[in-house]
């Protein structure tokens, strides 16, 4: 009784650490099916594995913020499939390693796909495919087109062929593809200085990157080059459908609105890589130049009623384009003059201008009128430089620090409305000085322990919330035996940059701790909890009607608390159950009225959004049988639950699951 | 054990007298270990037939086999990477894989700082991945130590690593990065760069990188993370405030001598009556809030 006692005493503080590095999502499967050896066929090995099943879900309360955040919905899919062909002998005819794999193919919203072949030492080819369906519920308004409730999809696939890799010469050829299509919103100012309408948008963006190099390797040297040229078209379609009211509400309506705004941009670049290196002595560099580009033009039609309920109508015509050339370069001389010391010290610099020109032609109601904007400049060039040293005075005893160095010059020109006005000059030049100490304790053979601090200022931040004056520390705790892995973290990462007329102050605070144990092959367990605290005072300064409200703060607090636990069991090779557990709960300040502050503005507004108090669980169970040596039978079952506790409109009650058959052939 | 000491001792025989016997004597007792050695990248030396001894198969990783072989194992007599300090691990592993670009700053990345070896996240012998070698899947590795990054990746927005969309490596490089030159020091850190050294986001969010006629100049200046969280975040867009008009009013307050002008990033005009509801989300307006080909407040 006792021992089960102790037993049952030990599971529950492992399962109260919560779960560390479980899978999240209960599909696809994890379990392998088939002999690990795999089948011959002419001299390749081959392995395969196909999971298809069904996945299903059911959603209370809020599904559209479901949609945007797991987005799992029913029907067949191929949850996952792998295929491996190795040559057995390295002599492989066509090719020597062919692999395979695939991951929710068939609507699943995150769908994936990699391939790589290769024979050995004459070419290897890479491919990644990816796409991601996910919902928008910031663009469901009133009247809006049904065509905004679609999906958002975003895919990528790239495109990688090495030749003669592995040898002295080797030449890369590349090719990359991105798409975005979806939902998305603009604006219209229209009729009136104070009249905005929302318009809303198909958009339609492609990006193609080709690029090709090669690399050469000689005397110790290796030098890499690649040229690419990366296509940037944004062909949204801007529509309206219904008419709408200007926001905000000034009497104006628009009515008809039509505005293709196409932008097409390139973006050549060259970059070059070396690295010589050798047992006392190793340098590298990277340099890169790219000269980017992108032009647009709008043909904008406007037909609608002004604020005073007059008949309006509006033709704008603009066009021009941005340039902006990068020079960047990187260089880092390490040495390690004995075995227990290293040295770095690497340069940096990073040169971007940024410059264009824009021509604004705007017809209202006959009366035509022309703004011009001839040059805006925005140049920054920064130049850092970081010395590195890693000593380990004993086998167990380390220490490493650093000083960085960094000065960044700011340049701008701001628009000038005609060519008789001079332009507006603005130069700002910063430097940021900091410096790190860590020390490595490594004494007892399976417990090791790192703590670093880093303290810097930066003698004029660039916003408000950029690093001002810093210090962060970390220090890591871990041991690691065998088949028990324990680690304990904890950082704190603090930020002031207050100024004469405001403040603001970050406090950043994380505590980690995960356990991973795996006593018997049968049976093994995650877990990890971590609490990542934040509160940040901001100056704030805005308008209540006419009235200027200056010297306000914005407070916010987060406080989260986020734990993770997975537990696995293997029943004698015959089935395996999974469970996991996951919650992210913000607790936020503690309050329970959203406007219950005694601190900040007043405004409800800013009250409800000092804090924001929500909890984010989901418990998943698996079970997956052996049917046969290629065959397991799988299902699982996942809840999703979310809630916000200011604002329960937003949450959700999620059921997902699937059934699967996974089989090898 | 008599039969299995008798074929390593004739492989043996045949081996140069440097101290390196061949792969073949290192098969007769880790017969496991090469069953499946033909599905290493690692099998590659052997296969081409044309490396130096020091360099080929078993040997080029755990050394010189004579003593092991004639001591009938034992990790005193062979290289036994279970058993070397992270700095020998990292030099070993360095020999031949030092070469390649995007290891170049290794001897300088935090994760060698801290004593993370090769060995710590790749399997040699047992992977869990066919590519890279690694000794579980990606993200789990990454979470074993990183157990706060996790949690931010558990949130309800996120970046889709947890599902299987994206993994760390899409935008940090584990083997040390170059210093992040779009940002001052070193921080972040292990941060891969996108086209022109810029940062990751730009490599998938290529619509955000321009260049514009009118930038916001933090985007610029300071980069993505001024506004956002890229682990995870409380807000869909993955902001570092769950509602946008408090982050946008945090920098926008009118005070010296933040901004590009040194006179603090411009505040709201007199219009943006904050009680009004429709002024609390400010991208409803400001859309093309990254930046904008014909419009200096971003509104199209």
């Amino acid at each position: 009784m006792r021992n089960k006692l102790q037993i049952l005493c030990s599971t529950a503080f492992l399962l109260a650490c919560a779960a560390g590095r479980a899978q999240q999502v209960v599909a696809p499967t994890p379990e392998t099916v088939g002999t690990p050896r795999g089948s011959t066929w002419d001299d390749y090995n081959i392995l395969n594995s196909i999971e298809t099943g069904y996945r299903f879900q059911s959603v209370n309360g809020n599904e559209d913020e479901y949609r945007s955040s797991v987005n799992y919905g029913d029907g067949v899919r191929l949850l996952s499939g792998s295929l491996s062909l190795n040559s057995k002998d390295g002599h492989g005819h066509f090719f020597d390693q062919a692999v395979l794999s695939v991951r929710g193919l068939g609507g699943d919203p995150y769908e994936a796909a990699t391939f790589r072949i290769e024979k050995n030492r004459w070419y290897q080819y890479d491919l990644l495919w990816r796409q991601n369906d996910y919902f928008n519920p910031g663009l469901v308004t009133d009247g809006a087109s049904g065509g905004h409730l679609l999906n958002t999809t975003y895919g990528s696939e790239d495109h990688d062929l090495t030749l003669l890799p592995g040898s002295w010469l080797q030449f890369f050829l590349g090719y990359s593809h991105d798409s975005q299509t979806g939902a998305g919103i603009s604006t219209v100012p229209a009729f009136d200085s104070t009249s905005v309408f929302p318009v809303f948008a198909n958009v339609r963006r492609l990006r193609n990157e080709y690029r090709v190099g090669s690399q050469v390797r000689f005397s110790g040297l290796t030098l890499n080059w690649t040229h690419g040229w990366q296509d940037f078209k944004d062909d949204t379609v801007t529509q309206l459908n219904t008419p709408v009211s200007a926001i905000p509400v000034t009497g104006a309506e628009l009515n008809s609105f039509l505005g293709p705004q196409p932008t097409h941009g390139t973006s050549p670049y060259w970059r070059v890589g070396l690295l010589y290196d050798r047992h006392y002595f190793n340098i590298n560099g990277r340099f890169t130049y790219t000269a980017g580009q992108q032009a647009y033009l709008l043909d904008e039609t406007t037909l609608g009623v002004d604020r005073v309920g007059a008949a309006a109508n509006r033709q704008v015509a603009s066009f021009g384009g941005g340039q902006r050339p990068v020079a960047t370069g990187n260089l880092t001389v390490t040495l390690l003059p004995t075995d227990h010391l290293t040295i770095v010290n690497a340069t940096s610099t990073y040169n971007v201008r940024t410059q264009g020109n824009s021509a604004y032609t705007q017809i209202n109601d006959g009366s035509q009128t022309a703004d011009f904007v001839f040059f805006e400049y925005l140049g920054i060039l920064t130049v850092s430089n970081q010395t590195d040293v890693d000593y380990r005075a004993r086998q167990w005893l380390g220490f490493f620090g650093g000083y960085d160095f960094s000065q960044r010059r700011i340049r701008s020109v701001q628009e000038a409305l005609s060519p008789a006005n001079a332009p507006n000059l603005y130069d700002q030049t910063n430097r940021l000085n900091a410096g790190r100490f860590g020390i490595r304790l490594n004494g007892f053979k399976a417990l090791t322990f790192t703590a670093e601090g880093e303290i810097g200022r930066n003698s004029l931040p660039f916003a408000a919330k950029s690093d001002g004056s810093y210090h962060a520390l970390t220090g890591r705790l871990r041991y690691k035996l065998h088949k028990l892995d324990l680690m304990a973290w904890s950082s704190a990462d603090y930020n002031v940059n207050a100024v004469a007329l405001t403040a603001y102050s970050a406090h950043a605070r994380t505590y980690a701790a995960s356990a991973s144990w795996t006593p018997e092959s049968w049976l093994g367990l995650d877990a990890s909890y971590s609490n990542l605290h934040l509160d940040t005072i901001g100056g704030i300064a805005y308008f209540v009607g006419p009235l200027s409200v200056q010297g306000q703060q914005s407070y916010y607090v987060s406080n989260i608390h986020s734990g993770n636990l997975g537990v696995r069991f293997e029943m004698k090779k015959l089935a395996s159950l999974y469970l996991g557990y996951s919650i992210v709960q913000d607790t936020g300040d503690g309050r329970a009225d959203p406007t219950a502050s005694s601190v900040g503005p007043g405004l409800p507004a800013f009250q409800a959004a000092q804090t924001f108090p929500l909890r984010f669980q989901s418990p998943i169970a698996r079970l997956s049988f052996r049917l046969a040596e290629k065959i397991r039978l799988n299902v699982g079952y996942q809840y999703y639950g979310y809630r916000e506790d200011f604002f329960r409109a937003q949450g959700y009650r999620a059921n997902t699951g699937y059934t699967s058959l996974l089989w090898s052939f | 054990m008599f039969a299995l000491l008798a074929a390593s001792a004739l492989a043996w025989a045949d081996a140069p007298a440097n101290g390196y016997v061949g792969s073949e004597a290192c098969k007769t007792c880790h017969a496991n270990i090469w069953f499946t050695f033909y599905k290493n990248p690692h099998f590659r030396s052997i296969a081409l037939g044309k490396e130096k001894p020091e360099n080929t198969g078993c040997e080029s990783c755990h050394g010189p086999a004579k003593a092991h072989v004639e001591a009938h194992g034992g990790k005193a007599t062979i290289v036994a990477f279970s058993a070397l300090r992270p700095e020998a691990v990292l030099n070993a592993c360095l020999r031949c894989h030092g070469a390649t670009i995007s290891r170049a700053n290794i001897r300088r990345s935090p994760h060698t700082e801290n004593d993370v070896a090769c060995n710590s996240c790749h399997s040699i012998h047992k992977p869990q991945t066919p590519k890279f070698l690694l000794a579980r899947t990606e993200s789990e590795l990454c979470y074993g130590c990183h157990a706060n990054v996790r949690a931010e990746f558990s949130m309800t927005f996120k970046h889709r690593v947890n599902e299987g969309f994206m993994t760390c490596s899409d935008c940090h490089n584990p083997h040390g990065a170059f210093p992040p030159t779009w940002r001052m020091a070193e921080r972040p850190r292990m941060v891969e760069t996108a086209l022109a050294n810029e940062e990751p986001c730009l490599r998938c969010h290529s619509d955000k990188r321009g260049p514009f006629v009118y930038e916001h100049p933090p985007v610029r200046v300071e980069g993505c993370e001024v506004c956002h969280y890229p682990h995870g975040s409380t807000n869909s867009r993955l902001l570092r405030r769950p509602v946008v008009f408090t982050m946008c009013l945090e920098c926008h307050n009118g005070a010296p001598p933040f901004g590009l002008h040194g006179t603090g990033d411009p505040m709201p005009s007199q219009t943006h009556n904050m009680t009004d509801p429709r002024f609390q989300n400010c991208t409803n307006c400001h859309v093309r809030i990254h930046g904008s080909n014909s419009n200096a407040l971003f509104m199209r």
